[in-house]
Order: structure tokens, then C-alpha cells, then sequence
């Protein structure tokens, strides 16, 4: 798994290489918090979002969002990579295919949690919660960031036009999120939305934070909410997978 | 004037995913996220309330964005080129300002069909006061963006711009009405060239009264960055001659 390591190692470093650009979408979205749920908050309806203030609702929420954005553009990468030639370089060196997709997977969803930390590090003043419960979140973030790279690459590797990929990616992107219970609850949702919300991946994956961050041996764990996040994830990552072997140059991988 | 108006309108509008973009972003904004908003909060007619300050957010979307086409001219230096042509500086200069605002005019008013369909015109008097607004606001972020590109250092552009948008969005009645705000951030507000916009056409669409405060905002910044705008791109112009 060494040729993994180095991708991994190449996309995290690429990734962060543009920092300013990941430091200002860490600020809106902190912001997003801080002024927008935090005013919002006074106006909610009593018992809308369940124990939580909508505050403390789309803190925990935000950081899905933010680990939708940094896991799902390894997609554009991978377009990239193929738009420029440099995955040829890649397919020409010691590495088997199976390796460079692992590591492009990894790497997508270790700089995402890289990316979600601060979040975290605000969701964890506004909502009270242990280390194990924690870690128990940052591990099903890492499933679904996994999920969301194979949902990534299966998006790139369909379109070959520029601009279609760059409106299929801004459309998948948009649609999941902004039609989830990431940002707002789904009692909120007209019916007709409350049905493709369940549809969602994402709002599974907000769900299994939301309860896991909250989690006390008297509740009961969300082991359904993260059962579905990791059939997203297997899935994903398994069509995502063929799709790469199928369509870069060179066969089925190994 | 006209020429350089009209070279910047297609050039923009040319770009079919950017547009395609900016429209997505309104469209998913209201069907998901304005309904569901509107029935999570207590706020009487927050969903129309939303439509409206996306609205706004559509015009700053494209007529402050229109630095980026500035400021990537002023760094690739295609500058002279235009220098070269048989247009007066000063004509270049109006043509520019012009170019931002008539970019989030025309994008508006692609929004504002879908808006109206959601929320419904009532008056005559309210339709021309949304026109009027949606005419000064694009005018208004359209010199800001300019003032910016042609006030700071190439590198300095890019944060100073987000630093303000950033500023503005938050600290503006286009996410939320003013009387939820804390004290501090209410005075920010009203001050606030977008919330006075967003003011404005809320005021046009019936959902409160009109403000005399937001139309001498709106005007006092029109003047501040308008002359700004025409000023730094003159200079620079000159410098570059």
C-alpha cells in the first residue's frame, strides 16, 4: 500500500496548497454559524429541532457541509488529472490502479476531516459532548467522506465536457445539500421535500452526527442512520472504483 | 461608452455554466432552502422575505464580482488594448461601471420573473420602486467592485474583496430582519448598502413600508463608490498611458 500512501500524501498536500481558498470557505461557514444560526436561533419554533437550539443544530449540521465540499472535489481533481495528462503519469509509475484509487478515496476524505476540524473544534463549545462520542462522529464523517469520493469520481469520469462537469458537480452539490437536514430540520420540509430528503445520503450522515455528538448510554444509538452512511459508502466507493478501471486507459485495474 | 458596455454584457453572458451557476444557486436557494426556512422560524413571511434578499445576493453575485473581469485585465495587462482603441478614457471609464450594473440588472431580471411568481406585485408604484432599486443597487456594488480592483495592490484584491462581501452579507438584512439582530450589528445594518437595497424592493413587493434612510443609503454609497470607481480606473488608466 506504499503507492496509496504517496497518492494519499500528493492529494492532502495539493489540497491544502491552495490555502487560502480552504481557509475562506472555513470562515463562511464558521460565520454561517456564528451570525446566521445564531440570530436565526431567537426566531425558531419551540421544539422544532428537537433537544437542540437551531444553533447548536446547524453547527453539528455545518460540518457535514463542509466535509460534502472537501471529500466530493476529489472528483474534480481526478477530471483534471485526466483533462491534463497527469494520470497517465500517474498509471505509468510502480502503482497498481487499485492503489491510486485507494489513495485518491483516503486522501479526499482525510483532508475533509482536516478541513471539518475547526468546525468541530466550534460544534464541540456549542454542544456539549465526550471524546468518544468524538471520535465516534469523526469515524463515521471518514465513512461518508469515503462515500462522497466515490460519488465524486463517478461524477467526473461521466461527463468529458468542461462545462458540463463543472454544472453537474455544482448541481449534485446544491441539490443533496440544500434538499438534506444538514442546514434545517426535516418537520421544516414541505412533504414533497421530506421525501427526497430520506432519499439523501446527507441526511443520514447529519442525523448519525447530530445523535452520536449527543449520545448517552440512555439514548438510543442512531446504528440505522449509520448503517445506511456506510452502504452509501460502500456503494459509492464500489462503482466509483469500477467506473475508474473502466474508463482510464489500460483495462480493468490489475 | 457603449461599445465597452456592450463587449463586457456578451462576454459575461457568453459564459453559459457561470450563469447557468449563479442560477442554480437561486433556484436551489429558494424551492429548498427558503421554504423549508420559512416554515422552521416565527418571522411573518420569511420565505418571501428570503426570495428577496436572494435577489439581492443574485445582483452582488454578478456586478461586485465584475472586479474579478477588471482586476484579471489589469494583471494580464490586456489593458493597453484597450487603451489602443479610439474610446476616450473617460468613456472606458463610464463604460466599465456601466458593463457591472447592466450584468446584475440583466441577471435580475431573469430572478425577478421567478420571484414574482412566488410572491405577486400588487402596484404599479411597487414595481417601478423594485426597478429603480435593482437600477442604483447594481450601479452601487457595480463602482464598489471597481473602487476595489483599482485601489489596491493586485494581491490585496482578492481578500479585500471577500473581506468586504463577506461583511456585507453577513452584516445585512438579506438573511434576517433587522429587529432579530443584537444592538451593534442593527446600527452596521442599516448602514449597509445591501440591506437598504433589499429594504427597497421588500418595500416594492408590499412586504413593509418604505424607508427613507434606505433610499439616502443606497444614493450616498452610489455617490461615495461611484466616484471612487471612476476615479481609481481614471487614474490607472492614465498611469498605464
Amino acid at each position: 500500500m506504499n503507492g496509496a500512501r504517496v497518492v494519499l500524501g500528493r492529494d492532502v498536500r495539493t489540497f491544502f496548497t491552495n490555502f487560502y481558498g480552504v481557509g475562506f470557505r472555513t470562515i463562511v461557514v464558521v460565520l454561517e454559524t456564528v451570525i446566521f444560526a445564531f440570530i436565526l436561533s431567537a426566531a425558531v419554533r419551540p421544539g422544532a429541532v428537537g433537544n437542540l437550539t437551531y444553533l447548536q443544530f446547524f453547527a453539528l449540521g455545518s460540518i457535514v457541509v463542509s466535509i460534502f465540499w472537501a471529500s466530493y472535489n476529489i472528483g474534480r481533481d481526478v477530471y483534471w488529472d485526466r483533462e491534463n495528462g497527469f494520470i497517465n503519469y500517474l498509471m505509468s509509475l510502480p502503482i497498481s490502479r487499485s492503489e491510486i484509487l485507494a489513495g485518491r478515496s483516503l486522501g479526499g476524505s482525510l483532508r475533509a476531516i482536516l478541513t471539518a476540524l475547526p468546525l468541530y473544534v466550534l460544534a464541540a463549545i456549542l454542544v456539549p459532548t465526550t471524546a468518544l462520542n468524538i471520535l465516534e462522529s469523526l469515524a463515521v464523517l471518514f465513512a461518508f467522506a469515503l462515500g462522497l469520493c466515490g460519488l465524486g469520481i463517478i461524477a467526473a469520469l461521466s461527463v468529458r465536457d468542461e462545462t458540463r462537469a463543472r454544472l453537474l458537480n455544482t448541481f449534485i452539490s446544491l441539490a443533496l445539500i440544500r434538499s438534506s437536514t444538514a442546514l434545517y430540520p426535516i418537520v421544516a420540509m414541505p412533504v414533497w421535500l421530506q421525501i427526497g430528503a430520506k432519499l439523501k445520503p446527507v441526511t443520514y450522515a447529519s442525523y448519525s452526527i447530530r445523535l452520536v455528538t449527543v449520545y448517552s448510554p440512555q439514548a438510543i444509538f442512531p446504528g440505522l442512520d449509520i448503517s445506511i452512511v456506510l452502504i452509501f459508502a460502500t456503494i459509492a466507493g464500489m462503482l466509483g472504483s469500477w467506473l475508474f478501471s473502466k474508463t482510464i486507459e489500460g483495462g480493468p485495474a490489475d | 461608452m457603449l461599445v465597452i458596455a456592450k463587449r463586457d454584457l456578451y462576454a459575461h453572458f457568453s459564459s453559459l455554466s457561470n450563469n447557468l451557476w449563479l442560477f442554480m444557486f437561486f433556484i436551489t436557494g429558494a424551492i429548498f432552502w427558503a421554504v423549508s426556512l420559512g416554515r422552521l422560524v416565527l418571522v411573518p413571511n420569511y420565505f418571501q422575505f428570503l426570495i428577496v434578499g436572494l435577489m439581492v445576493l443574485g445582483i452582488y453575485n454578478t456586478s461586485f464580482n465584475y472586479m474579478i473581469v477588471v482586476s484579471t485585465e489589469v494583471r494580464r495587462g490586456y489593458m493597453k488594448y484597450l487603451l489602443a482603441l479610439p474610446v476616450s478614457r473617460g468613456g472606458l471609464t463610464i463604460g466599465r461601471v456601466l458593463a457591472g450594473a447592466a450584468e446584475g440588472i440583466v441577471y435580475v431580471g431573469i430572478l425577478f420573473a421567478f420571484a414574482v411568481v412566488m410572491i405577486a406585485l400588487r402596484t404599479l408604484v411597487g414595481s417601478l420602486t423594485i426597478l429603480a432599486t435593482v437600477v442604483m443597487i447594481s450601479f452601487c456594488l457595480s463602482s464598489l467592485g471597481l473602487a476595489v480592483a483599482t485601489h489596491f495592490k493586485p494581491e490585496m484584491i482578492d481578500p479585500m474583496s471577500d473581506v468586504l462581501g463577506l461583511s456585507l452579507i453577513f452584516f445585512s438584512t438579506l438573511y434576517y430582519p433587522q429587529n432579530l439582530m443584537p444592538q451593534p450589528m442593527r446600527f452596521i445594518a442599516t448602514g449597509n448598502i445591501l440591506s437598504a437595497g433589499a429594504n427597497l424592493m421588500r418595500a416594492g413587493f408590499g412586504l413593509q413600508q418604505i424607508s427613507n434612510i434606505d433610499l439616502i443609503v443606497l444614493l450616498l454609497w452610489g455617490l461615495v463608490f461611484g466616484t471612487l470607481s471612476i476615479r481609481g480606473y481614471y487614474k490607472q488608466l492614465r498611469e498605464l498611458a
